[in-house]
């Protein structure tokens, strides 16, 4: 019994001293505190190129650890420095933030505070920003106030999200158009009429509604093909709850998302002159791809120097179902923008 | 967070008054304390068990220990339970126990930085974040010793849930595993 028990310790104590984890040893991972929150800032990739391209991960309330996952990321990192930054309330994130900080003005400055973090770590010679949803609203309330753009190279802007009525509007139109389509087809007929009830009752939606993301879950809006979806990331669970930063805290959610109810950061996005990228899924049911227009209309960038691409067979992730054309685009990109 | 600890102690002098009243056994040990099984740590253990017949017994458990989640948390942490311990046998018995304990947790990365008011980027000293714990463990119990006195040695395996409470104004679920061994240093005689 003694040795069974000296071996089991024995595996225990040799598995968590396995040093070539990349989870674990890969990369620089700090902690940024700023009012009440202490917020993980991973640093992964090709320090050396001096190109750094800051990550804002959605929700709010998701993770820019998520981002790790993806075989795109991956893939810049082979040629970037590339920075995964979990937001306040969000993630793997710490602390015990007060509840009155979940406002745009705390983000913004945490925003700041974690690209002033960066540049005093690694003086880095280009810097763009990447935002993913909630973080491509968040990359533009950023950008587009006081002069926050000076040193940034480029925004890239992934399915972002940045005005509260307009885009309710364009999810309730897919909504409405995905119910009577699977109506036709005598799908699930008792759940498209409760889609159609619920909206009939609630005409004018807002972020914090959960039920128009229940009805585009439902529709394939957020995910084109889940099979397709699953072959490409394989998510390495066993690792991740055993040997990486990640803990339950990742599946919890933590953030009340009301507080992002009504944003409009049109202003904003006007004011944004850099080079920028907009990179959109065809079939996004969560921020639907007329938006993608609408986004790029609105960038106050000049037209040479802003970009709109869109990816076919794509819901609201690109960089998880076409990992190797969104590190494309996102690379092409940067190259043409980074400097010299 | 002294009154938190003092909260703690308070409860944990509470449990051992109620239980020194009927004492038969005392035991001390070791055990790893793997948080999500693999981030390494330990804790000592200081163990009261009342026995109230050749099938039940009711330990009392104290832990000190550590354990450090690489890239997340380090944890320092004191809990004392209060179990049922119901014995199968000469050497076999499954557990459960209820917890109630603290932690200090500290920032584990390559550093933890805030940006003054001057908007410079200031490496800081963690100064470790108080945190309630509460939990609940099941456990299988062996009695390794020899034939003559198997309970001198016993062995433990335990998967526990617990709690850091609180973190971003929630209570945070966190699984561990303990496996141990301890030793019965005094037998008691028991009051009536």
């Amino acid at each position: 019994m003694r040795k069974s028990l000296i071996i089991l310790l024995s595996v225990l104590f040799l598995s968590a001293c396995k040093k070539d984890d990349e989870f674990l040893h890969k990369g620089d991972y700090y902690f940024l505190e700023n009012n009440g929150a202490v917020m993980p800032v991973w640093v992964r990739g090709n320090v050396s190129s001096g190109v750094f391209l800051l990550t804002l991960h959605g929700g709010p309330g998701a993770s820019g650890h998520e981002f790790v996952l993806s075989k795109a990321f991956r893939a810049l990192e082979e040629k970037y420095a590339v920075v995964y930054w979990d937001q306040r309330f969000a993630g793997l994130s710490q602390g015990n933030p007060p509840q009155s900080s979940l406002n745009i003005d705390q983000f913004v400055e945490d925003t700041e505070k974690c690209i002033l973090l960066i540049r005093q770590l690694y003086a880095p010679k280009s810097l763009f920003l990447l935002g993913h949803s909630w973080g491509g609203g968040l990359g533009t309330a950023y950008l587009g106030r006081d002069d926050h753009q000076t040193g940034v190279n480029g925004w890239i802007d992934v399915d972002g999200s940045k005005n509260d009525t307009l885009e309710m509007q364009y999810v309730k139109q897919w909504v409405l158009n995905k119910a009577a389509e699977k109506l036709q087809q005598g799908d699930d007929p008792e759940f498209w009429n409760y889609a159609l009830e619920w909206y009939t009752k609630h005409p004018k939606p807002v972020y914090s509604d959960i039920e128009p993301y229940i009805f585009v879950s439902a529709g394939g809006g957020d995910v084109y093909d889940f099979k397709k979806f699953n072959e490409i990331n394989k998510i390495p669970y066993i690792r991740l709850f055993f040997n990486s930063p990640f803990s339950i805290a990742f599946l919890l959610g933590k953030t009340d998302i009301s507080f992002a109810d009504g944003i409009n950061f049109s202003p904003e996005l006007n004011a944004i002159k850099i080079p920028s990228l907009v990179l959109w899924g065809q079939n996004d049911g969560i921020l639907p791809v007329p938006l993608s227009q609408w986004t790029y209309d609105e960038l106050g960038t000049d037209a040479a120097h802003k970009q709109l691409y869109t990816f076919a067979q794509c819901g609201h992730g690109p960089h998880f179902e076409h990992p190797e054309l969104f590190a494309q685009k996102v690379s092409d990109f940067i190259e043409t923008y980074k400097t010299p | 967070m002294f009154k938190k600890v003092f909260f703690t102690l308070l409860m944990s002098a509470g449990c051992w008054c109620l239980y020194a009243q009927n004492l038969n056994e005392l035991r001390t040990g070791a055990s790893w304390f793997g948080e999500n099984a693999t981030h390494p740590g330990f804790t000592l253990n200081l163990e009261y068990v009342r026995r109230h017949s050749t099938g039940i017994s009711t330990p009392m458990r104290a832990d000190a220990g550590a354990y450090f989640h690489p890239r997340n948390h380090n944890a320092f942490m004191f809990d004392v339970h209060c179990g049922l311990r119901e014995h199968f046998g000469r050497r076999f018995a499954l557990e459960q126990y209820l917890g109630l304990g603290f932690m200090l947790a500290f920032y584990n990365g390559d550093g933890l930085f805030q940006v003054n008011d001057k908007g410079a980027v200031v490496r800081v000293s963690p100064s470790g974040n108080p945190a309630f714990m509460p939990s609940v463990s099941l456990g299988i119990w062996i009695a390794a010793g020899k034939k003559t006195d198997p309970e001198r040695w016993a062995v433990h395996l335990r998967p526990k849930a617990f709690w850091q409470l609180p973190v971003n104004n929630l209570a945070l679920p966190h699984f561990a595993l303990q496996a141990g061994i301890t030793y019965r240093i005094k037998t008691l005689e028991k009051r009536k």
